[in-house]
């Protein structure tokens, strides 16, 4: 099965921005659109992250997220402000398939939990966000606030735990910067980690993707390689084809021409 | 002329996705919660996100799990997508109470034999039809679809089972008996692929 490779659309005030280092958004264009477009290209899912909800306090926008799914046939985790189990279940109804959940990992963890035996795993994303401490070593940040004790692979463990289904992980330092992914961060984290673990932050181009996956992501999520384009940023949706996306992780695109063997047949052939 | 398709709001189950494809590939499809107007339907979708418990008790409330039975048993064609595919099953090991029995099969968990290979199986990936099927005429070859689960369905007879998908092995991802039909991935979130088997189970006649 090829990892998946995800787009990020970062959401402010219902316009798409892009971030550096989660600092300094620059407009990027309407959100509606973009998503037709990376609908169009059959991107293999998508990430919209409000990145005001919390931090405003404005909370969730379910009309503007409405009109955002209803242009995507593939899947679409939101995250921005979610922080109760009956906004996820709003949201659910809206068509997102997964909510990623961040501040509220810090403040309300249970609610991961909660979410989790609702929804099932796979329904409940858990962003972690890792900087660097100011005398070196990487640690996980609570936007706002600093800093947490916690290393990263214990603190995405615990979130896993909890419940979680799947981990954003983002680099915070490599964020819009397209210096390549931080393999390092994911062979850490991923070590000790049963679910899977999404790697986001740098992208440069494809061949950043298999090295990432070698040291333990099971998927690649990117913002700016897939929204800009040459020296000069121009804005640019862009999502490589099935076959680069094959290629790039140095697999064959063959789809198997016979059905394996399954279980429950007069065959009795081990399975899955 | 065919009718609407009835997609079952029990409280669980993306249903804006839904909606969203049906309208897209110009089929009439609407929510229904009342009992009576499910079991007068005459053709139905149960999607399903969620747990497996967690659906039997949304479908046991107000009784609209018994009258999807009754739309089954009175000839209408059936759709059970992800969770609701496992709901039409007997039981699952991920919970303790009884599922539908419209379908022979039970659910397991996913035990892929290779340990890189994560659960929950999350993405997409290749579904190869065992047989030809009215329900897969238009399905371009190969297709691919989007896939979010943690428990797989064990059909008791082998002919039931349709198409398999490869993840540590296979396993069963389309099943169906008469009018009864399941699919383990999320057509509503597999774009063209999705498109085509919605269209086409909105056109089958069992």
């Amino acid at each position: 099965m090829r990892p998946r490779v995800i787009p990020v659309v970062l959401v402010s005030d219902r316009y798409v921005v892009k971030t550096t280092g989660f600092k300094k958004p620059v407009y990027v264009g309407d959100p509606i659109n973009t998503v037709k477009l990376f609908n169009e290209k059959q991107a293999d899912e998508l990430f919209v992250l409000d990145i005001d909800a919390t931090r405003t306090g404005r909370g969730i926008d379910f009309e503007f997220v409405e009109d955002v799914v209803s242009e995507a046939f593939m899947p679409v985790a939101y995250g921005g402000g979610v922080a109760t189990l009956s906004q996820a279940s709003r949201l659910f109804e809206l068509g997102v398939e997964k909510v990623v959940i961040q501040d509220a990992c810090f403040t309300r963890p249970g609610l991961i939990t909660e979410m989790s035996r609702a929804y099932g795993a796979q329904a409940v994303v858990a962003a972690v966000d890792v900087g660097r401490r100011k005398f070196g070593g990487p640690a996980v940040i609570r936007h706002g606030h600093g800093p947490v004790e916690t290393p990263p692979e214990a603190w995405a463990k615990k979130l896993q735990d909890l419940g979680a289904g799947e981990i954003l992980l983002t680099s915070t330092l490599r964020e819009g910067s397209r210096k390549g992914l931080d393999v390092d961060l994911v062979a850490r984290v991923s070590s000790d980690l049963k679910v899977p673990l999404v790697v986001n932050g740098g992208a440069d181009s494809l061949d950043d993707f298999a090295p990432a996956v070698k040291a333990g992501a099971s998927a690649i999520a990117a913002g700016t390689m897939f929204t800009f384009h040459g020296p000069r940023r121009a804005v640019l949706i862009q999502y490589p084809s099935d076959a680069a996306l094959y290629s790039a992780f140095g697999m064959s695109h063959d789809a198997p021409r016979t059905a394996r063997s399954i279980d429950g047949s007069t065959e009795r052939t081990p399975s899955v | 002329m065919s009718a609407a398709v009835s997609v079952i709001d029990y409280g669980l189950g993306n249903l804006g996705s839904v909606l969203n494809m049906f309208r897209r590939i110009d089929v009439h499809a609407e929510t229904v919660q009342d009992p009576e107007k499910i079991a007068a339907s005459s053709r139905l979708l149960l999607p399903g996100v969620g747990s497996f418990d967690a659906g039997v008790a949304g479908l046991a409330k107000s009784g609209i799990g018994e009258a999807l039975v009754a739309a089954v048993r009175s000839g209408a064609p059936v759709l059970g997508i992800c969770l609701g595919m496992q709901l039409l099953t007997s039981a699952s090991e991920e919970g303790e109470l009884a599922g539908l029995g419209l379908l022979d099969a039970n659910c397991v968990r996913l035990q892929p034999a290779d340990p890189a290979l994560r659960i929950p199986h999350m993405g997409w990936n290749w579904v190869t039809p065992l047989r030809p099927h009215a329900l897969m005429d238009e399905l371009p070859t190969p297709s691919k679809f989007y896939f979010a689960h943690s428990y797989r369905v064990v059909p008791q007879r082998a002919d039931d089972c349709l198409a398999t998908t490869d993840f540590g092995g296979g396993f069963t991802s389309m099943m169906v008996h008469d009018n009864v039909f399941g699919a383990q991935f999320h057509p509503e979130k597999s774009h063209v692929f999705g498109m085509s088997l919605l269209k086409s189970f909105s056109e089958w006649s069992p």
